[in-house]
């Protein structure tokens, strides 16, 4: 008896250690095609953005820490244009995610749409630039703003440096050549 | 029976149950949309198709789930012959004495065990040798001495506890039929059965996309198929009378074991070499491994008659030590890289992994939603009307281009010059190169011809479904060659036959051929000779050679000095094509026709060459299966002209080829979604942009298996459905593609983009909800 419990308990182990893949149960997760979460996914569709921010924000008390539920939110604040609030789940979605450069370039774009654009727009670019260093294309939405800014010079200097990593981007090597004109004081 | 007559009676048993086992499988291959359009109806493989013309069981066979029936069908006489050598075998059954006491089931716990862990050693022993030797042939910096020595001891840990979760089920089943013979070869059975049964499920059943109530069924005939004709067999020709349950499965039968353990090494180093060329998804590999297991199990097991009985804390310690081996294994970063690329070489590793390890993944509930809209051969689904330009499409102005488009299957970018500064054999292609446009950036649509070719045609991401008939108002290529009048010269393979309607106005290439025969250079020579003698009649020509498919590549190659750091038998194949494609440009030009020809040539997608193991492109979608080369020559009188303006590096979609001869012919495309291509030779700086940065979802054609393009497609997310789990991919500036962690947030925002893409198409073509 007292070998068959044995055995019976080390098999219970193994199932408990090996098991895992036959649980299909998500736990304590969000469901990301859940009743709740197509719902949403189905209003954001559909652009009804109201009818989404009250069911992600239900999701969000339940599941803090899930970047999914900020996406949506920012996407729903995009659709109102309410910016401030989607650079807010931008932030909350770096903080949570582990992928900050996912959130680049619309938490730039998000700041762009707030007030004190020029400086935000600017401040999220750089921020873009830095937290994903190898693409470039955040460099080149970084030397955009400083263009925007009208610091031509920095500006420049960042296109180059986007030239550098993709020299047969046209659109960089306009804006190099462009800017390049420019700071020697010739036409823009 | 005795002597020469039971050798004769077993031989011929297996020839049947050969026979059966191989129409299951074709019935359950055909049943398969995907494999059945793609694999049988083409006849990739002669042999498969004349055993199908042969078969009369297998005529008239199509796709669906009657076809998986005749297959369970065709099991069913290896399930009624095993029910009749139990019935006939009744009173030996009958006779044999149980084990009932506890001393008893000691003795049988003490050879199980031994025989478990003697396996365990043996199997993990044994792919370590091959593995070994496949390491030595490759430049492997993570797997020298003590990268091997780590994936051994992990791989000992792996196997250890798959084979002692065997010896407990099968200790706890004799237990708990104490004293009953027949019941506990009863519960032994059902446990065999479930576990041969589970592993169709997942090596085949998984490969074809089989789920679902049907796929439990053929999984279930199959395991009980095995296990019938398999304990059948044993049970005539065991004479023992002391024999156990296990001995009915695993007992002493001719040959010796010295003579089993040489033939399942051979076996398994065969299996390997055979996987490396004919496989679809290691279902080949990973079913030899299996066969290989249960070999050396029972050898083992034969062998442990001799050990005693195990003591209580013997088992206790030996069963938990995998256990805690297990949980102690760290899942850091570079062990992590050690052990993927040490599964590589070891396919028992790979598969002991998949079955205990960390890396097992757990079938989501978001990988059910993909599968649940993947494949949607069941659901009845309208043609929508697709349209690239305002309908009705008018007549382009003249002169009008004649247009070629060459799709070769599987052909890789880099192993063309264009693409790749140390190709030497693909010259001409250089040439045409240097008077294209050279998309360095492109991606296919759908990984598998099946659905990148429609989609293609259609000039859109079309419905995950083969297909949505008639197919011709979603077809876009097809409106623009009506509109236009133009004389067609088209392969008409197994797919094009169904996306074109019958028109006067095509000229067939390669009729009567099959499509696994389609070559280029021959394909090329006719297209050649059926030109209109007049320059100044267009024409449209399309052909899907198969030259560098899989199926196609030589066995042997003399391998050259440019074919260094190559795949030989494909890099051969592509030099052949590169030698008539140049030969059809120079006929172009010496009929007057180049100048004034849109000639597109690119792939319907791309194919493994060995990087991680795999060869083909199965479901997969990595790297090199879904970039392809696209290369677009246009008429100079149309490239000068001034709003023409290109950027060939930004990322590129096989659905943005015929938006692209739209725009060349005139035609203002304008995609009324974001699931339609764009033309890709008129750009202003915002739409580059844009290109660049946004993600492009893509699908495989045969199974649930979805990525996302990001970043200029520098970035590939991967979501495998029919595996579980997901994987990232990153290039660095030197084009070499690496592996990359998947974080919450990088899953969070690919999932919700395939989610999106997924109720967009749903959307469009006004699918009902599909339920999970």
């Amino acid at each position: 008896m007292k070998r068959t419990a044995l055995l019976v308990l080390l098999l219970v182990a193994y199932g408990g250690v090996f098991g895992r893949r036959l649980v299909t149960s998500t736990g304590d997760a969000l469901d990301p095609v859940g009743p709740q979460a197509r719902e949403i996914e189905r209003a954001l569709a559909d652009k009804q953005y109201e009818r989404a921010i009250p069911l992600a924000k239900e999701l969000q008390t339940l599941h803090p820490d899930e970047p999914l539920v900020e996406l949506w939110l920012a996407a729903a604040y995009e659709g109102l244009h309410r910016f401030e609030d989607e650079a807010k789940a931008w932030e909350r979605f770096i903080e949570i995610g582990s992928a900050p450069e996912e959130a680049c370039p619309r938490i730039a774009y998000a700041y762009t749409g707030g007030p004190d654009q020029v400086r935000l727009n600017l401040e999220a670019f750089e921020r873009c630039a830095r937290l994903d260093p190898r693409d470039p294309e955040r460099l080149q939405g970084f030397a955009a703003a400083l263009h925007e800014a009208g610091k031509l010079q920095e500006a420049l200097a960042v296109y180059q440096r986007a030239a550098e990593m993709d020299p047969r981007n046209p659109a960089i090597a306009k804006q190099v050549e462009r800017l390049s004109r420019a700071v020697a004081g010739g036409p823009r | 029976m005795s002597g020469p007559g039971r050798w004769m009676w077993r031989v011929g048993r297996l020839l049947l149950a050969a026979f059966c086992w191989l129409t299951a499988l074709y019935a359950f291959v055909s049943s398969s949309a995907f494999s059945y359009l793609q694999f049988i109806r083409p006849r990739v493989f002669p042999w498969v198709g004349l055993f199908g013309d042969w078969n009369p069981l297998l005529w008239g066979l199509a796709d669906g789930t009657r076809t998986l029936l005749v297959g369970v069908l065709a099991l069913l006489p290896l399930i009624g012959l095993a029910l009749i050598d139990l019935i006939q075998e009744l009173p030996y059954l009958r006779s044999q004495r149980p084990t009932a006491s506890e001393a008893e089931h000691q003795a049988v716990e003490g050879r199980l065990l031994g025989a478990s862990i003697a396996a365990s050693l043996v199997s993990s022993v044994l792919y370590a040798i091959l593995a070994a030797s496949g390491i030595s042939n490759n430049f492997e910096p993570d797997l020298l001495l003590t990268g091997q020595a780590l994936g051994f001891a992990v791989s000992v840990v792996y196997h250890s506890a798959i084979s002692l979760s065997f010896f407990l089920v099968c200790a706890l089943l004799v237990r708990a039929a104490s004293g009953r013979f027949l019941l506990q070869y009863a519960l032994i059975s059902l446990a065999i059965v479930a576990l041969l049964a589970t592993a169709f499920a997942r090596i085949v059943g998984d490969a074809l996309s089989l789920h679902g109530w049907s796929a439990t069924l053929a999984a279930a005939a199959t395991g009980l198929s095995i296990a019938g004709t398999w304990t059948g067999l044993r049970l005539r020709s065991l004479a023992s009378p002391d024999a156990s349950p296990l001995d009915l499965y695993f007992g002493s039968t001719r040959p010796s074991w010295l003579l089993r353990l040489a033939l399942a090494v051979v076996f398994a180093y065969g299996a390997i070499r055979v996987s490396s060329r004919v496989d679809w998804d290691f279902a080949l590999l990973d079913s030899s491994v299996l066969i290989v297991w249960l070999t050396i199990f029972a050898l083992a097991y034969q062998w442990a008659r001799i050990l005693p009985s195990a003591r209580g804390w013997l088992v206790a310690v030996l069963c938990i030590a995998p256990l805690v081996a297990t949980l102690a294994v760290s899942t850091s970063e570079s062990m992590r890289i050690t052990l993927d690329r040490y599964g590589v070489y070891n396919p028992s590793f790979r598969l002991a992994e998949a079955l205990v390890g960390r890396s097992g993944e757990t079938i989501s509930s978001f990988d059910r939603y993909l599968r649940a809209h993947t494949g949607l051969t069941d659901v009845s689904v309208a043609p929508i009307d697709i349209n690239l330009v305002e309908a009705p499409l008018g007549p382009a102005p003249d002169p009008k281009p004649s247009i070629f488009l060459f799709v070769i299957d599987s052909l890789r970018p880099d192993y063309l010059a264009p693409y790749n500064s140390a190709v030497r054999f693909t010259p001409r292609m250089a040439d045409f190169a240097a008077e294209s446009v050279v998309f360095t950036n492109a991606i296919t649509r759908y990984g598998g011809t099946g659905l990148s070719v429609p989609a293609m045609w259609a000039g859109s991401a079309i419905l995950h479904k083969q297909y949505v008939t008639p197919f011709h108002p979603m077809n876009t290529l097809e409106k623009l060659l009506d509109a236009n009048g133009y004389k067609r010269l088209i392969g008409l393979d197994s797919i094009m036959g169904q996306l074109l309607r019958p028109s006067k106005d095509i000229d067939e290439l390669d009729r009567g051929r099959p499509v696994m025969d389609y070559e280029f250079c021959r394909t090329l020579d006719e297209l050649a000779s059926k030109l209109p003698p007049d320059a100044r009649t267009p024409v449209f020509a399309y052909s899907l050679p198969q030259d560098v498919h899989m199926s196609k590549l030589p066995r042997t190659v003399e391998s050259g000095e440019e074919y260094r750091s190559f795949y030989a038998p494909y890099a051969t194949k592509v030099h052949s094509i590169d030698a008539c494609f140049g030969r059809f440009i120079d006929t172009l030009k010496a009929k007057g026709r180049y100048d004034d020809s849109l000639i597109v040539l690119t792939a319907d997608h791309g194919e493994m060459l060995g990087e991680d193991g795999r060869f083909g492109h199965s479901y997969h979608l990595f790297p090199q299966t879904v970039r392809v080369p696209l290369i677009i020559h246009l008429p100079p009188r149309i490239a000068r002209e001034a709003s023409i303006e290109m950027d060939p590096d930004a990322v590129s979609l096989t659905t943005d080829i015929v938006p692209t001869i739209y725009d060349a012919l005139g035609y203002r495309p304008a995609p009324s979604n974001d699931l339609m291509g764009r033309s890709l030779i008129r750009y202003w700086d915002p739409s580059s942009y844009f290109r660049r940065r946004d993600s492009y979802v893509i699908a495989a054609s045969y199974g649930a298996v979805y990525a996302v393009a990001s970043h200029n497609a520098r970035r590939l997310y991967v979501a495998d459905a029919v595996r579980g789990g997901d994987q990232a991919f990153e290039q660095d500036r030197s084009g070499k593609w690496t592996s990359v962690k998947v974080t919450p947030g990088l899953r969070a925002v690919n999932q919700f983009a395939i989610r999106r893409y997924i109720d967009e198409l749903s959307d469009l073509y006004d699918l009902p909800e599909i339920r999970n």
